[in-house]
């Protein structure tokens, strides 16, 4: 059976700085994995590279075979760290523009969820607040049936009210079947949605386990991350 | 997926355009308003603000066009425009051709605006504009080896083509500017300025391919009673001894029409395999 993800010899460098160094995984559809490591430890490039947002890298990353082009992104649905719709769109614009643009969104569920979160259909983005960005473009992203979601640290910087929400959200809405790549770094708050995870540090994988097998001898995700990752932490 | 985009593109530019175009609008009523008040002051005044009105709109159009190719594809909403299930040629295709659009519509407003306010101010002076509408015409007629109907009509043809051409050369020239200065090699110096250099790097190359092909005597010739071509001495597709209105170079059109799918393909690929997204 051929990965849904599948990412071989990928390297990527700024300037003199490897972020990621030759590394390769593969994962099959249908898991919920989390994408953990600490800061700047290269999550939000892999996670850009494999959505078409970055392309100079070397090696190969694959979504469903296939480099990242028009069939990978119609079968992607992203959510990057930051707010990205146009200032001038109102929530019920921005419906219509996902509508147009991707076969498999839901248009009924979007305007349904629109009201449960209790979203103005008319006021314009600009004058939205931060939270109210960030609720939308969860919303756009969770009305799509795709095949693999990629959330770029869904959970960064909200309360731990917002983050039972967003989780809530995610749970929910993602089809049966579907892949769901999680970034975060808040792992205590998420560790018991994830089926697999993968550690990603110093250019390296450096865990790809499934949680099941993590969990040998009674340690938790968290556990394991901060042994893996204690050197992130250590002062000379 | 193009027909899509080329909606979104407009919707997304309509909204810088709006307020310019409603503002002209706006003087235009106002001139019609005090043209039967006679009041004179107003009469200026109106004028002038719809001529500065329709010079920023070229501006406005211009600045428009280079302001959303760059935020809405290296900006944040290039999250969205380049994750979209599209490739980078369709993006740019969509932009060159509602960019191209919203320069006809400035260009076309701007001669409106000049032809009304000639029309207007002769409106004020002389109570027959008819009679200085013949004057002209027929001063028009009298003018030695001036094309027919047919053959003015052919010339507008070819003419508006050759406008179409410059205006399409220059939308991809700040699009080739934009995407090159998004580049990993430029990644150090402020986009606006690589931009700017890179802009005016290929304005320098162009002008110079320009200037060659101007010393190449290939010619459009427009003549009393059809069109043809003009090769050094020689005159193809007109009758021996027809009098010339007025010849156009056109290698250079021919020139600048090559450049613009060398730029869409160049662009188009440095889009979708060299950029990265910030």
């Amino acid at each position: 059976m051929t990965p849904l993800i599948e990412v071989r010899n990928l390297s990527k460098s700024y300037g003199s700085h490897l972020v990621l160094d030759k590394i390769s995984f593969g994962f099959e559809e249908g898991q919920i994995i989390g994408l953990l490591g600490p800061n700047g430890s290269g999550k939000t490039s892999l996670i850009k590279i494999l959505v078409g947002l970055i392309n100079d890298y070397s090696g190969d990353a694959l979504i469903d075979g296939r480099r990242p082009g028009p069939y990978t992104k119609s079968l992607v649905a992203y959510l990057p760290e930051r707010t990205y719709l146009p200032e001038w769109m109102r929530p019920v614009d921005a419906i219509g523009f996902f509508a147009d643009f991707y076969a498999d969104f839901d248009k009924r569920k979007a305007y349904q969820m629109l009201n449960g979160f209790e979203l103005p259909q008319k006021q314009i983005i600009k004058s939205m607040s931060k939270g109210m960005q960030e609720k939308l473009q969860l919303l756009l992203v969770m009305c799509r049936n795709a095949r693999l979601y990629i959330l770029d640290e869904p959970l960064g910087g909200v309360d731990p009210a917002a983050r039972a929400f967003i989780l809530d959200t995610i749970m929910k809405n993602h089809p049966t079947g579907s892949t769901v790549l999680l970034s975060t770094h808040l792992i205590n708050d998420v560790e018991r949605i994830f089926d697999s995870v993968l550690m990603i540090g110093r250019g390296q994988v450096l865990v790809k386990s499934a949680v099941t097998e993590l969990r040998h001898g009674g340690r938790t995700v968290e556990d394991v991350f901060k042994e893996v990752f204690q050197y992130a932490w250590q002062v000379n | 997926m193009l027909g899509k985009l080329i909606k979104h593109e407009f919707k997304s530019t309509a909204h810088s355009m709006f307020a310019i175009y409603l503002s002209a609008l706006i003087t235009f009523g106002i001139m019609c308003l005090v043209f039967f008040i006679k009041n004179k002051t107003l009469m200026v005044i109106s004028s002038v603000a719809l001529g500065a009105i329709c010079a920023v709109a070229l501006v406005i159009t211009l600045f428009a066009i280079i302001g959303t190719f760059n935020k809405s594809l290296y900006g944040n909403q290039g999250y969205l425009s380049f994750t979209l299930p599209v490739s980078g040629r369709s993006l740019l295709a969509s932009k060159t051709i509602v960019s191209l659009c919203w320069v006809l519509i400035s260009f076309i407003f701007a001669i409106s605006v000049v032809l009304f306010l000639v029309f207007y101010w002769i409106a004020q002076t002389s109570d027959n504009i008819k009679s200085i509408i013949d004057t002209v015409y027929n001063m028009l007629q009298t003018m030695q080896g001036m094309p027919d109907a047919d053959t003015a009509l052919k010339s507008i043809i070819v003419v508006t083509v050759f406008i179409f051409i410059k205006a399409i050369f220059l939308i991809f020239k700040v699009s080739f500017a934009i995407t090159v200065a998004n580049t990993k090699s430029f990644q150090k110096m402020n986009t606006i300025l690589a931009a700017i250099l890179v802009y005016f790097a290929v304005y320098i190359v162009l002008t110079a391919g320009n200037v060659i092909a101007a010393f190449i005597p290939v010619q459009l010739a427009i003549a009393t009673s059809g069109i043809g071509l003009s090769i050094g001495d020689t005159l193809m597709g007109l009758s021996p001894g027809e009098k010339i209105f007025v010849s156009i170079p056109i290698l250079g059109h021919l020139f600048e029409a090559a450049i613009c799918i060398l730029l869409y393909s160049v662009t188009g690929t440095i889009m979708s395999k060299h950029v990265n997204i910030k």
